[in-house]
């Protein structure tokens, strides 16, 4: 492996294990924000609708 | 706002590119037959010229957008962006095909370029990069295809599309590092936690988006963070060769954060100009947005280069004037200082004019520093000098006349700018029906 560009090709599997694992917290944790949102909101409108 | 064109119309400046397009297409069959030494002034000491600074190097990182918008923004920004994800992917989409295309004109062999599918070279960032860029132009078509989906009315492929197309991406992942780690624990380690999200999404635990396959834009992120800092990776190899001025250790982190901000940049330019062309209304409130990320994406890659140039110790090389040093000031100037400069006024900020003239500049300021470090701050070994020929930069003009070409043929005949939001209006010409998407 040439020297330079060693260091770089050896952090390939750990750039693709932490982005994977990163993106797929991130995204869970955004979504469930945003459902609690949309929860909220309908329950609100319900409110104001009389339901 | 109404559109420049009538249904059917071609205009001047449809003609005129369709000419590029036509001449740079003959002269790259002249390529083919004659050899590659008739129409380019590549030689042993710059093997690289300005197919590789432009079309590959440049066109790769403003081809980013596709991940930038489609994937990290649309992923955490949430619906409001939604807009920009079908024009940003089909820009990236054909952004890729064309580099693909410009790749083969530019390879002395291109009909061995399938042997990186059997030939691994796990050690390699070339082999890394060919593979990236083989696997996300596979997952911006799997993108893509929702589009002609709609247009053609397909519900029940879509929704097999839909269950289909996360166990595809995670197939080319899974694929991807046994390519390139040759460790079965690695592989396992990545496979498992991308088979573990897919899984949560299908039971309900986390959130499934019904129109787009999260894993679609996880692999879209990872594959391009990979390749557009592997395209750094690439000048690592020649210490001896490089300027100083742009030799770093950390040159791949370069080309990712100046890779994103060029992205955001070409996604600003895209959809201004698309707005413009097909008669809707500029989406300023959300340009407006992106402009932001555009702000603080210009800010780390100004930071990141000064710390490096401040940490390596490269101060009388900006100061001694020589091309290079010339080079580096304009890239900096351009790319970096005056999109900031014009970014952080408040008037100019919020006006779609100015938007878009930061967003070119820092464009600009990537062309040219992919130049630099492909050409410009090559210095060869050999002592040959290279200029490129003119029949180089009409091809490469023939690729990007195509380029657009292509772009306004799928706009007008796709459901390219989705229905869902409200200032997205259709013009007459495009005459294609709204349907619900699933």
């Amino acid at each position: 492996m040439v020297a330079h560009t060693e260091p770089a090709m050896k952090a390939i599997p750990m750039v693709m294990l932490g982005l994977a694992a990163v993106l797929g917290t991130g995204y869970a944790l955004r979504t469930r924000k945003n459902r609690t949102g949309e929860h909220a909101e309908s329950s609100g409108s319900s409110e104001r609708s009389g339901r | 706002m109404t559109s420049i064109l009538k249904k059917g119309q071609v205009g001047i400046g449809t003609v005129l590119l369709g000419l590029v397009a036509g001449f740079g297409g003959i002269l790259a069959l002249y390529r083919f037959v004659s050899g590659i030494g008739r129409v380019s002034n590549l030689n042993q000491g710059y093997p690289w010229g300005v197919w590789i600074g432009f079309d590959v190097l440049a066109g790769i990182a403003l081809a980013a957008g596709g991940f930038v918008v489609a994937g990290l923004m649309h992923m955490f920004g949430g619906e409001k962006y939604r807009p920009l994800v079908r024009p940003t992917i089909l820009t990236a989409f054909l952004g890729y095909l064309l580099f693909i295309l410009a790749l083969m004109v530019d390879l002395g062999r291109p009909w061995t370029i399938w042997h990186m599918v059997i030939y691994w070279h796990h050690e390699s960032p070339m082999f890394e990069v060919g593979w990236c860029v083989m696997m996300y132009t596979t997952i911006l078509f799997l993108e893509f295809l929702p589009v002609v989906f709609e247009r053609y009315r397909l519900d029940h492929v879509y929704a097999l599309w839909i269950t289909v197309a996360p166990w595809i991406a995670i197939t080319l992942l899974a694929l991807f590092a046994v390519a390139l780690t040759h460790s079965v624990p690695w592989v396992i380690a990545i496979a498992g936690v991308l088979v573990l999200f897919e899984l949560l999404v299908r039971f309900g635990v986390i959130y499934r988006d019904p129109r787009m396959p999260t894993m679609l834009l996880m692999a879209g992120i990872m594959f391009s963070v990979l390749h557009q800092s592997s395209l750094g990776s690439l000048f690592l190899i020649v210490p001896h060769k490089l300027d100083v001025i742009w030799y770093s250790p950390i040159l791949p982190l370069f080309f990712f954060v100046s890779a994103v901000a060029a992205g955001v940049a070409m996604v600003i330019v895209e959809s201004t100009l698309s707005a413009w062309y097909f008669g809707r209304e500029v989406e300023v409130p959300l340009l407006r947005d992106v402009g932001h990320v555009l702000c603080w994406a210009i800010f780390g890659t100004l930071a990141l280069r000064g710390l490096d140039l401040v940490l390596r110790g490269i101060g009388t090389e900006l100061l001694v004037l020589t091309p290079q040093s010339i080079a580096f000031w304009i890239e900096v100037l351009v790319g970096l200082i005056i999109p900031l400069a014009i970014l952080l006024t408040p008037e100019f900020a919020d006006s779609a004019r100015w938007l878009l003239w930061s967003s070119v500049s820092v464009i600009l300021g990537l062309l040219i520093n992919r130049l630099n470090v492909a050409v410009i701050g090559i210095t060869s070994t050999y002592g040959e000098t290279y200029y490129p020929h003119w029949m180089e930069i009409a091809i490469t003009a023939g690729i990007v006349a195509a380029g657009v070409l292509a772009y306004i043929y799928v706009c007008r005949n796709f459901p390219v700018f989705t229905p869902q939001h409200p200032q997205a209006k259709r013009t007459p010409e495009v005459g294609v029906p709204a349907l619900s998407t699933p």
